[in-house]
C-alpha cells in the first residue's frame, strides 16, 4: 500500500514532508540494542586518547597562537569571577530542553497500547536523579547581575560565531594529517556535548556564561589546530611525529 | 512574488508524537528490559527517520547504517538517562511539562546534529546568518508530491539547511528553538529556512528556475 497520496498535491512544505514516507530501520535493531545494553559497563572505558597527540596538540597551538584572547577575556568582570566558580559545569547530552516545540501544538497520537495505569504518577519527579545543570539548587532565583551576565553571553556568543567563520576557511580535509584530523574530531564531540548542554531548558544564566566560555575556548583550541596544520602544510611540513620522537 | 518569512499557523505533527503509559516508564526507569523494548519499539522508527532526514542519508547504505547509529546511540541515552527525565509520560498530563516523546525526539535531534558536527558538514553553512529572509510564498512544485524527488531533493541540499528544513517543517520547531539546538541565531534559522526552500523549489522544477 502506498504511503503517499498522489493524487493529491501538498499545500506546503510541512504537507509534502508529512507525506515522505516513514523510513524503517533495518531488522534486528533491537538485538543490536540488547548487545549495547549490554555492554554498557565496558562502554565507559573506552576511548582512552593517547598522550602524545593531546601533546602534540598543545605544541601546534603554540607553533601558531593565531587566536588572541580578546580584551574582555583579559579583563574578567564580577560575573565572569561568579562564572568562574561555577566552572565544570557537568556536560550532559541528555536533557529535556526543547523537547516539545512552543509552535502552537498538534495532534499526539494515542498510544497503540493503552495501559492500566495502575501506579501513581508520583515516580516522574526523581529528587534522588543525577544533579543537572538545570537543577541546581539556588540557580531559580532571579539573579541581580542578569543582565551583565546576558550581555557576557552574547559577547561569548558573538567570538562563538567569528570562530565558526574562522574554522569554516580554515578547514580542509583534503591536506588533514591523520593526527591532526582525529584530534580535531575529538574537539568538535566535545563542542558538541557543550551545545547539548547548552540546550538545556531552566539553564541558570551564570552557568550559560559557563558553558560559552568553555565553547569559545575549545573552539579557539580547535582553531589553533586547524589553522596550524594549514599553515604546516603550506610550508610543506609536518610534525605529526616530531613531538614524540626522540632520534 | 517574495515575501518575509509567514508565521505558520499550526506546527506540523510530529512522527514522535506518541504517548507512553506512566506505567510503562516506570517499569523502565526500574530497569525492567522488556518494558524498554515496548518503549524502543514505539520509537525506532521516528528515531531513525529522523535521522535519515537529517544526515541526507535516505539513499544508500552508508546512510541507513548512519541512521541505524544515531538510533542507537539515541535509545541508549534514553535508558542510562530516563532516571533525570522530569517530564510526564504524555502530552495531556503533567501541568504543560514536556512530554516523554519530546524529550526522546530531543535527544535524538542532538545526536544527528553531533554527527553531522563531527563529520564537518556544517562547515560550508556558517556565513549565512546575514541571508535575506525571503520565501517563493506561490504553491508548491507538484513533483513536490513525489517521494522520490523530494527525497532526491533533500539529500543535494547541505546538511544545516536540510535539517532546518526538517526540524522546522516536519517537527514543528521554532525558529528560536532551531536556533537554540544549533547554536545558532534565529536569523539563522530564518535564512536557511528561506534559502532551502527556494532551493528546494529549485531542484524539483529545474525548467522554471533556468527559465
Amino acid at each position: 500500500m502506498p504511503d503517499t497520496d498522489h493524487n493529491q498535491s501538498p499545500a506546503d512544505w510541512s504537507g509534502a514532508f508529512a507525506a515522505l514516507p516513514m523510513e524503517t530501520p533495518p531488522a534486528g535493531g533491537w538485538q543490536r540494542m540488547q548487545r549495547a545494553l549490554d555492554a554498557t559497563p565496558a562502554r565507559r572505558s573506552r576511548r582512552q586518547w593517547p598522550m602524545w597527540l593531546a601533546a602534540a596538540a598543545i605544541g601546534a597551538v603554540a607553533l601558531v597562537p593565531v587566536l588572541h584572547r580578546t580584551g574582555s577575556d583579559t579583563a574578567p568582570t564580577p560575573a565572569s569571577n561568579e562564572v568562574a566558580a561555577h566552572k565544570r559545569v557537568p556536560v550532559d547530552t541528555s536533557r529535556p530542553p526543547l523537547s516539545v516545540s512552543k509552535r502552537p501544538e498538534t495532534r499526539v497520537a494515542t498510544t497503540t497500547e493503552p495501559a492500566k495505569q495502575t501506579e501513581p504518577a508520583s515516580s516522574v519527579a526523581n529528587p534522588e536523579a543525577t544533579p543537572r545543570v538545570a537543577a541546581v539548587p539556588g540557580d531559580t532565583t532571579p539573579d541581580p547581575r542578569a543582565g551583565e551576565l546576558h550581555e557576557e553571553v552574547a559577547a561569548l556568543q558573538a567570538q562563538s560565531a567569528q570562530l565558526e567563520a574562522l574554522l569554516a576557511i580554515a578547514r580542509d580535509d583534503r591536506v588533514a594529517s591523520a593526527s591532526g584530523a582525529a584530534l580535531a574530531v575529538e574537539f568538535d564531540r566535545r563542542i558538541g556535548r557543550i551545545d547539548a548542554s547548552l540546550s538545556q531548558p531552566g539553564l541558570a544564566e551564570v552557568d550559560r556564561v559557563a558553558l560559552w566560555q568553555a565553547r569559545v575556548s575549545t573552539m579557539r583550541e580547535l582553531a589553533g589546530i586547524e589553522t596550524t596544520q594549514r599553515w604546516l602544510q603550506s610550508s610543506g611540513e609536518r610534525y605529526d611525529g616530531a613531538l614524540v620522537s626522540v632520534d | 512574488m517574495p515575501t518575509s518569512v509567514p508565521p505558520t499557523a499550526e506546527a506540523p505533527r510530529s512522527s514522535f508524537a506518541i504517548d507512553v503509559p506512566e506505567a510503562l516508564l516506570a517499569r523502565v526507569r526500574a530497569g525492567e528490559r522488556a518494558a524498554f523494548e515496548q518503549i524502543y519499539r514505539r520509537f525506532e522508527r521516528p528515531v531513525f527517520n529522523l535521522a535519515l532526514r537529517m544526515l541526507g542519508g535516505a539513499h544508500g547504505p552508508d546512510g541507513v547504517e548512519e541512521a541505524s547509529d544515531v538510533l542507537q546511540e539515541t535509545m541508549l541515552k534514553v535508558f542510562n538517562k530516563i532516571g533525570d527525565f522530569r517530564g510526564a509520560a504524555s502530552a495531556g498530563h503533567g501541568d504543560g511539562a514536556s512530554p516523554f516523546w519530546g524529550w526522546v525526539r530531543q535527544i535524538a535531534v542532538n545526536e544527528a546534529l553531533m554527527r553531522l558536527r563531527g563529520q564537518r558538514r556544517h562547515q560550508h553553512d556558517v556565513a549565512l546568518e546575514d541571508d535575506e529572509f525571503v520565501v517563493d510564498a506561490g504553491p508548491l512544485p507538484t513533483a513536490a508530491a513525489d517521494a522520490a524527488a523530494l527525497n532526491r531533493a533533500l539529500a543535494r541540499l547541505p546538511a544545516a539547511t536540510r535539517s532546518v528544513l526538517w526540524l522546522y517543517h516536519a517537527e514543528g520547531y521554532t525558529h528560536e528553538e532551531i536556533a537554540s539546538l544549533m547554536q545558532r541565531t534565529p536569523s539563522f534559522s530564518k535564512s536557511q529556512l528561506a534559502r532551502g526552500g527556494r532551493r528546494l523549489r529549485e531542484l524539483l522544477e529545474p525548467e522554471k528556475a533556468h527559465a
